[in-house]
Parts: structure tokens; C-alpha cells; sequence
């Protein structure tokens, strides 16, 4: 106690430790909360332009319907009873159709079988009964040979009539 | 002597206020508000009201509509964001319900015990309730309500810790084995910002699915929303659903 102190030091002393409290709890804050948090909600505001910006697989039929392309099965199928059935249904997604088709040519199937038909069109009790439905077994079927449904109905206008 | 006394009691005032008052700061600090963020970057809540509608007298149980939100969103095998059950009821009122493969390939059909009385199928997906419980567990706020009220999670976030799986009463919410972040039904809010429909609502052949703005007073629902008798899944919970059902059976769970 040879030198005295100044009566304030221990004021000073205090207030700095103060500062750096305040100064390690922006920082860590600033590390624990990503950018853009609350800038919309209580939530990381960019994650909804990140989930916005997601590609889109599935396209919109009229896609197909140009001269160059399918406008042959698009107006049949528009004026048939399966206008309601969109082409993607059949034949899969096409957003990245033709240019994919045409990097593999396996890509775009076409499914000629009777089950295609058949998760519609099926006598099933819980079906609407406005549905037109066939019991598979004895819709034609002659001999227990199953033809294909595509061999008397036209996919694209299935109506006989 | 007494000048000592009260040195020693401001002091230990002094502590207690200091102790008292960084508390209080560093908790006002660590709560994550927007108080970084100008007034003018907030976006005000968004002025629509996206509803969904489902009609259960004209499902026809094809199941394209889970095949196309699987292709859309690439969802995993064996997980769903939409599924259709099938219900069969019987004269003895003895209730069937199955969901083969979430319906995605159609349903066989299934002999129950007696005659079906009633047959339906029901389409489900996420309710994005306006109340969801969902959206208020999450511990790590992945899981958030959008401007225009969508649920939606934020697969960055997200730690994969399943509150939400189990807080959510309609199954709508599973963990993805590929990001192992909760996953879920997004409206296909990429697609309606683009100005597209949903995929499943495309793929319905029998408009048995609906999906637009109840303010827009050109869009589907604004036509049909009042004009029928609508319901939700589970009201008692009070969630607020805001996927309607029309044609409902009492049976549906
Ligand atoms: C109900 C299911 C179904 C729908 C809907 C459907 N198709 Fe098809 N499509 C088929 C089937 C089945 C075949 C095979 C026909 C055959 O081999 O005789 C086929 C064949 C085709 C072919 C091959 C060439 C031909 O004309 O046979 C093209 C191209 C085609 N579809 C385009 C379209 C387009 C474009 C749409 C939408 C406007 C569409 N399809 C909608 C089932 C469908
Ligand atoms: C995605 C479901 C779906 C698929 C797959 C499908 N259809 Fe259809 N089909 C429909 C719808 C919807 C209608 C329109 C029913 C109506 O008018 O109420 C329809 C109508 C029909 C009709 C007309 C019935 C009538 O009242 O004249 C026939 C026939 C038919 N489909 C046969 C087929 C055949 C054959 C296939 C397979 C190539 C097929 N459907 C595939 C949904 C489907
Ligand atoms: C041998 C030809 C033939 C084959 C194969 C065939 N159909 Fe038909 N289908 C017809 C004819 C003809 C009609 C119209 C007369 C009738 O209702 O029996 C018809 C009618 C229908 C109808 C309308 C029934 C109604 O109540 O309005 C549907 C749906 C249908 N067929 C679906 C299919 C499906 C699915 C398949 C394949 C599993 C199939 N058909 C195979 C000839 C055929």
C-alpha cells in the first residue's frame, strides 16, 4: 500500500468488463442467428426463396399441343372423353421433355398395358357410381385371353361411340 | 468504523445490480427478433387466403395424384406428403380402412366381412393449419408459417429432431431418409409462385382436388368455397385447418 490508488480504478475496472461482456455477446449472437433471420417472421427469410426457387417437374399439357409436336393427340384427346385426363398421367412428367427424350431415348415410356386402364377404370365399391367402371373379368374378355384395353378403345378418345 | 459498513453494503448492492443487469441484457440479447432488420425489409402479411378443397364424392381412388407429388417433390419410397385412404363400411357398420402403397398405384379390390353399405375414398395431405402445433414446437424455428400461410420447413435449420412429426395429429410429417430433416407438404409453393397449380391438383382427373386464393374472386374455390358444405379434419383439436373436406362421412379419422 505504498502507492495509492486512484479512487475511481475499481469504477473503470468494472465498466471495462462490462464492454467486453457486451462485445462477446454480439459476436455470439451474430454467429448463433443466420442472416436474414426474422426478416419476414419468426424464421430464416431466405429459406422461402431457397423453397421458391425449386425446379418444376411436372409441365402444363398445352406444352405439347404445338404443330411441331403432339398437336395431333392433343386435339383428339380435348375433344374426347379423357379431356379431363392430363397427358402426364399416361406417359409421366414432361418439364424436361423433349431435351431429355432426347438424351435417352428410354426415357419417355409409353405404357400399353391393361393396368394402366384398370387403376381408373375398375369396379371398385368405394368408386363414385357416376364413374364408368368395368368388372375386369368380364369386360370382353373371351377364352381367359385378356386383349389390350388399347386394342378397341383409342387412349386418347376412349369413348366407342 | 461506520463509513466501512456502508462501503460494504453498496458494494454488495452494487453486485447484486450488476448480476441482475447483465441477466437481463445477455437474455434480451440471445432472443432472435428481427431488431436487426429495418422496418421497410418486413414484409406485411401477405393479403391472400389460400385455401384447399377436397371432394370426396369424386375421387376415384386412380392415386395420380400421389404419383405426381412423388415425381414433383421427390419424395422418398415408402414416405408420403399426400395419400389417399380407402374406407369401406359394412350393413353391421364395421368400418375398413386401407392405404396400400399411400394408393399410389390404385386399390385392388378387398373383401370385407358382410356387405359394403358406403365405399369412399379420402385424399390427404398437410392441413397447413392456421393454429398448427407443428410450427410451435420446433425447437430451432426450421419449421415456420410463410407470408401467405403456408407451413413450410427450412431444411437448413432443421436438426432432424422429429417435435413436429409427433406434434402434428394428421400424420402429415415424416423424417427424410435422404436429408434427415423433417419433410412435408409444401403446397407446391414453388409452383404457385410460378403462377402453376399444385401437382396433385393437376393430375386429378375428376377436379376432385382444388387449390387457389379464396380473395382472388376469379379462382376455382372462390366460387365453390361458400356455396357448399364444407369440413375439416379433426375440428375439436383447433388447429384451423385450412384444407376443406366436402362430402364427408362421420367415419373419417
Ligand atoms: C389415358 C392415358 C393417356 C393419356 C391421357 C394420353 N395418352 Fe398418349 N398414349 C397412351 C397410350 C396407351 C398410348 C399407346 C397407343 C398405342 O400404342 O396404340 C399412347 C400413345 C401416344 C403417343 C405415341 C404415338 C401415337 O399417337 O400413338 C403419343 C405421341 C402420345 N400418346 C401423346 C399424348 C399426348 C400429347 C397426350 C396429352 C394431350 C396424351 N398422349 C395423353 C395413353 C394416354
Ligand atoms: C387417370 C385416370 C384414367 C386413366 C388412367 C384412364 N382413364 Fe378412361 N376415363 C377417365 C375419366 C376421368 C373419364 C371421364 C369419365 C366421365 O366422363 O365421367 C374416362 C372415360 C373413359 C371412357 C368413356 C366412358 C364413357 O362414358 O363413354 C372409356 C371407354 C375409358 N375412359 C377407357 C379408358 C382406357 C381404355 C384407358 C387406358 C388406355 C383409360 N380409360 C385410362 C380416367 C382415366
Ligand atoms: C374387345 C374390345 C374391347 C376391349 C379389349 C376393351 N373394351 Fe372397353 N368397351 C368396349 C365397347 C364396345 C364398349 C362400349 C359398350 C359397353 O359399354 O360394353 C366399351 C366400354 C367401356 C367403358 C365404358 C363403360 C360404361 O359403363 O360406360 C369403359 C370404362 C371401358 N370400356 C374400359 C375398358 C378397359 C379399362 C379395358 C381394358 C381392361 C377395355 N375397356 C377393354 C370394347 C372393349
Amino acid at each position: 500500500m505504498s502507492k495509492m490508488e486512484s479512487p475511481t480504478s475499481h469504477v473503470k475496472r468494472v465498466f471495462i468488463l462490462l464492454l467486453i461482456i457486451i462485445i462477446a455477446g454480439v459476436i455470439v449472437r451474430s454467429m448463433l442467428i443466420p442472416e436474414s433471420f426474422g426478416k419476414y417472421g419468426h424464421y430464416r427469410g431466405n429459406a422461402l426463396q431457397e423453397e421458391a426457387a425449386r425446379e418444376v417437374t411436372f409441365s402444363e399439357q398445352e406444352k405439347c399441343s404445338s404443330s411441331e409436336c403432339h398437336e395431333m393427340n392433343f386435339l383428339i384427346k380435348d375433344k374426347g372423353k379423357h379431356k379431363p385426363v392430363v397427358c402426364e398421367n399416361c406417359h409421366g412428367a414432361f418439364a424436361f421433355h423433349p431435351e431429355e427424350k432426347r438424351a435417352d431415348p428410354n426415357k419417355f415410356t409409353i405404357n400399353r398395358d391393361r393396368s394402366l386402364c384398370l387403376t381408373c377404370h375398375r369396379k371398385e365399391p368405394a368408386r363414385p357410381k357416376d364413374f364408368p367402371m368395368i368388372v375386369e373379368l368380364e369386360h370382353y374378355v373371351e377364352g381367359g385371353e385378356k386383349p389390350p384395353c388399347i386394342s378397341c378403345h383409342d387412349p386418347h378418345s376412349p369413348s366407342m361411340g | 468504523m461506520e463509513f466501512e459498513k456502508m462501503n460494504q453494503q453498496s458494494r454488495r448492492d452494487f453486485l447484486k445490480k450488476f448480476i441482475q443487469g447483465s441477466t437481463a441484457l445477455s437474455v434480451v440479447l440471445m432472443y432472435p427478433v428481427p431488431s436487426f432488420s429495418t422496418e421497410k425489409d418486413k414484409k406485411k402479411k401477405a393479403n391472400t387466403n389460400y385455401v384447399y378443397l377436397v371432394d370426396i364424392g369424386k375421387c376415384i381412388g386412380c392415386g395420380k395424384c400421389v404419383k405426381a407429388c412423388r415425381t414433383e417433390n421427390n419424395v422418398p419410397a415408402d414416405f408420403f406428403r399426400t395419400w389417399v385412404e380407402r374406407y369401406l363400411i359394412s350393413f353391421q357398420h364395421e368400418v375398413f380402412t386401407d392405404s396400400p402403397k399411400g394408393g399410389e398405384e390404385g386399390f385392388q379390390p378387398k373383401k370385407i366381412k358382410g356387405e359394403v353399405e358406403k365405399g369412399f375414398y379420402v385424399p390427404k395431405l398437410c392441413n397447413h393449419c392456421s393454429n398448427t402445433p407443428c410450427v410451435q414446437v420446433c425447437p430451432v424455428s426450421a419449421s415456420y408459417k410463410s407470408p401467405e400461410n403456408f407451413i413450410l420447413v427450412d431444411k437448413e435449420r432443421c436438426i432432424g429432431c422429429g417435435y413436429c412429426v409427433q406434434a402434428c395429429p394428421y400424420g402429415s410429417r415424416y423424417i427424410s431418409p435422404n436429408s434427415h430433416t423433417a419433410d412435408k407438404c409444401t403446397w407446391c409453393y414453388h409452383r404457385i409462385t410460378k403462377g402453376l397449380q399444385n401437382a396433385c391438383v393437376q393430375a386429378c382427373p375428376r377436379e376432385a382436388r382444388l387449390f387457389g386464393d379464396l380473395n382472388n374472386s376469379k379462382s376455382k374455390v372462390s366460387k365453390v368455397f361458400h356455396r357448399e358444405n364444407l369440413m375439416v379434419l379433426k375440428p375439436h383439436l383447433m388447429t384451423n385447418p385450412q384444407t376443406y373436406y366436402k362430402d364427408m362421412a362421420a367415419e373419417v379419422i
